[in-house]
């Protein structure tokens, strides 16, 4: 497929105020587009649009908030006269590795509503301005999309959600002359990935994967990861790219991996004592 | 890993009142299980349990609603005085076959809420139990847990989900001596099969999907079949169980073909033809 050029173009980016987000937009506007940085806090959206540049506008917006993300396209049309790219990257993790069982419903919930829910708002916002203008809508998954979501499942429901839904939304679009892309990230060294592995469990689960696997890479790469995908118009953006390997095998390999993880030693008493502690600190 | 044996156990199956739901209770019920219909409408659920034999109740609750999981399984504890299995099977498809950007919103959430936020209820009501009697929780995933979701993306998107929360849970379980399952199934002959591609806008549901899919993988199967499919997974502890079993095959080489399979389908004039004609129903009926 050509070159989509992003010169002139706008784009919106959700959770934009740092990490990947922060990133792909300011990497977008150095190659000529306008940018909206959204966030959820006003300030922080605004200083990061400061800091990208003369064509970036900061906006705050609440992705589990439907109004909010039409009003926040709205606005980036009326300021920037129309929307070409949305990527909806906005994301959160839960506050500690915890079971299924031991964790709060609030929270598991929560971490839903932002990282599926979130996603499919921001679609809803953006895809007549996408559809109309041919352009992209790039929905960011995570390797979590495929791999086992112990200790993290809510996170690992919503990223294999997200990826239903990008998948699905390509084919939708195609007819239209706009597309769809699926983000995925392995381990990128921001503050929500920080957050997860600096705690003592991280530190335990990192100890179970191979290192390779592990290998953390800058928001830096993966915004310009995001950005080359979007310029071949890429159904799958991989940073890592060899992630794209392990995506590929998953249907074989995952079946095996599943069924270590069952009978591993370590991970079996990583698992109870993340379940003692969740357990207890939930609220029964 | 020993066979589970059924007998002296108590189940409860979730969208019970029909279809897979209402025949996974009943061949629980044959292996020797107490079961517990539960389905939106108590009353339907009741009749449903008296079809099926003496170790069987109905309750009425809405898997959407936290608290009615929750007083279900407190219902079924004191009816039968433990329980051993769940099966979060209740679920529904899009009443409207058409794309993300045109499916009204609400309908949309809906299907994520039932499939997949009440597969969570469920699973979150049953837990404390099943955990603590080495039990089992089975998901009822689907060939959409893997195929292109198009015009059925909140079904796509929820049975993905699905899929995610039963192998994590899968992991999490097996220190405790207690298990998940994944059962994904074809096409199975249901109400919510025949409504959403038979009947509904003329047929046009299975009309699109002859154009996507060789007529193999289109065979339904019938609801008992589903039923004897879960039973099986159960006695087994089968991590993953697939009707009709060709699936299971599909699913292994799923990272390799669906690049392939989505490519085709972006590129395919039918599918073009067809996504313009359910938009614009969809626009006419807005």
């Amino acid at each position: 497929m050509s070159f989509y050029d992003l010169n002139g173009k706008v784009a919106l980016v959700t959770g934009a105020a740092r990490g990947i987000g922060f990133e792909t937009a300011r990497q977008m506007h150095l190659r000529g587009a306008s940018v909206a940085v959204l966030d959820l806090d006003a300030e922080e959206a605004r200083e990061a649009a400061e800091r990208i540049g003369p064509r970036a506008i900061g906006l705050a917006g609440d992705v589990t908030d439907q109004n909010a993300m039409f009003a926040a396209v709205a606005e980036v049309v009326e300021k920037l006269g129309g929307l070409d790219v949305a990527v909806a990257n906005a994301g959160i993790a839960q506050k500690q590795f915890a079971t299924a069982r031991g964790i709060s419903g609030e929270e598991w919930e929560r971490v839903f509503e932002v990282d599926l829910l979130g996603v499919w708002r921001t679609v809803r916002a953006a895809l007549p301005q996408i559809v109309e203008r041919q352009g992209q809508m790039v929905v960011v998954s995570s390797v979590y999309a495929f791999a086992n979501g112990m200790g993290n499942s809510p996170y690992a429901v919503a990223k294999a959600g997200v990826e239903a839904l990008g998948r699905s939304l390509r084919v939708e679009l195609a007819p239209h002359g706009a597309s769809a892309s699926v983000a995925y990230f392995g381990w990128v060294d921001t503050r929500l990935v920080q957050d997860a592995f600096d705690q003592e469990d991280g530190g335990r689960i990192r100890e179970l994967s191979p290192d390779f696997l592990l290998k953390r890479i800058t928001p830096d790469e993966a915004g310009a990861g995001l950005v080359r995908g979007i310029e071949q118009r890429a159904p799958r953006i991989f940073v890592p790219k060899w992630w794209r390997y392990v995506a590929a095998f998953r249907g074989l390999i995952n079946p095996l991996l599943d069924k270590r993880m069952e009978s591993d030693a370590k991970t079996r008493a990583l698992i109870r004592d993340i379940d003692a502690k969740s357990v207890d600190s939930s609220p029964s | 890993m020993a066979r589970y044996d059924l007998d002296g156990k108590v189940a409860l199956v979730t969208g019970a009142a029909r279809g897979i739901g209402f025949e996974t209770a009943r061949q629980l019920h044959l292996r020797g299980a107490s079961v517990a219909v539960l389905d939106l409408d108590a009353e339907e659920a009741r009749e449903a349990a008296e079809r099926i034999g003496p170790r069987a109740f109905g309750v009425g609750a809405d898997v959407t609603d936290e608290g009615g999981t929750l007083a279900a399984v407190a219902a079924v504890v004191d009816r039968f005085g433990g329980l051993d299995v769940a099966v979060a099977n209740a679920g529904i498809a899009p009443p409207t076959v058409t794309t993300a950007r045109t499916m009204p919103g609400e309908e949309w959430k809906r299907v994520v809420d039932v499939n997949l936020i009440g597969a969570w209820h469920t699973a979150r009501a049953a837990l404390p139990q099943v955990s603590e009697r080495g039990g089992q929780i089975v998901f009822i995933g689907s060939i959409y847990s893997f195929a292109n979701g198009l015009l059925a993306s909140p079904y796509a998107v929820s049975k993905a989900g699905v899929e995610a929360l039963g192998r994590a849970l899968r992991a999490e379980l097996a220190p405790l001596g207690a298990s998940a399952s994944v059962v994904y199934f074809g096409w199975v002959d249901t109400e919510l099969v025949r409504d959403s591609l038979d009947h509904r806008d003329g047929g046009r549901g299975a009309r699109i999907l002859g154009e996507i899919l060789p007529a193999f993988l289109l065979k339904r199967i019938t609801p008992e079949e589903a039923g004897a499919t879960i039973a099986r997974a159960l006695e087994e502890r089968a991590p993953r169980a697939f009707a009709p079993p060709v699936w299971r095959y599909i699913s292994a080489i799923r990272g390799l073909i669906n690049p392939l399979l989505d490519r085709r389908m972006d590129r395919d004039a039918g599918i073009a033809a067809v996504v313009a004609e359910v938009e614009a129903a969809q626009r006419q009926r807005a």
